[in-house]
């Protein structure tokens, strides 16, 4: 009778992420954090809200908002709370988001 | 009718905080929003959400952000490494506070991490660095 032998792939994580259509199928995924922000973010004008989209590029797929005052309105400042649209947003869509610099 | 609410997060750590040695040293305060003095440190607490976890509306999983700032450029507290030891010690002050307390029970906290920077709406520009958790509570 054959014999059936499993090895691990210690580059899974590598190969999945360099499959075609990897990136599209993540962008789907973030596409109600997008919706959720978007529902979250304070509007006077909307250009902050506006801003807010899905992301692809050749660092991966992020939620990303480009208004110039995007980070005052996510993180706060000494003269204003934060609102933090972005990750509630993420949390509504039942995302997991991880914190890192620039 | 006597309605039972879901935790004040916010006082429920602020009040820990303050009490906590380790926050006590550093001569730090705990506040809800920015002090009028900003000549010494200062941690500024925010909830930023408080889903429900499930029926009924019991549990919760709070986001909190808390805002550490350094005291002025240039004194014990300020800069960088201040902005930086406050930060530490407050992530590890929250690592003790799963349990009961007055306002409620605490049964996990979730460190999420979060940026230094700069705040350039003040003259100089102030140190800070802020810390995001989920604080998961019931009363």
């Amino acid at each position: 009778m054959p014999s059936s032998y499993f090895r691990t792939n210690p580059n899974l994580s590598r190969d999945i992420s360099s499959e075609a259509g990897y990136k599209e199928a993540l962008a789907v995924a973030a596409k109600p954090a997008e919706a959720a922000a978007k529902s979250f973010a304070p509007v006077r004008t909307g250009a902050y809200r506006d801003s807010i989209r899905v992301v692809i590029d050749s660092k991966g797929v992020r939620l990303d908002a480009s208004d110039f005052k995007s980070h005052w309105v996510e993180w706060g400042s000494v003269n204003q709370p934060p609102s933090a649209p972005l990750r509630r947003g993420v949390r509504a869509a039942g995302l997991r988001f991880k914190e890192q610099g620039p | 009718m006597t309605l039972t609410t879901v935790v004040d997060v916010e006082r429920l750590v602020s009040d820990y905080l303050r009490a906590h040695a380790d926050i006590t040293a550093l001569s730090t305060r705990i506040v809800g929003r920015t002090p009028d003095s900003k000549s010494t440190s200062w941690v500024r607490v925010t909830e930023l959400d408080a889903p429900q976890v499930n029926q009924p509306d019991h549990l919760t999983g709070s986001l909190v952000q808390f805002d550490c700032y350094a005291g002025e450029p240039g004194s014990a507290s300020g800069g960088q490494p201040g902005a930086n030891a406050l930060y530490r010690a407050v992530r590890a002050v929250l690592g003790t506070l799963p349990g009961t307390h007055a306002l409620g029970a605490v049964t996990g906290v979730e460190i999420l991490g979060g940026p230094r920077g700069q705040d350039t709406d003040l003259e100089p520009a102030r140190d800070f660095k802020i810390l995001t958790a989920v604080i998961h509570c019931h009363a």
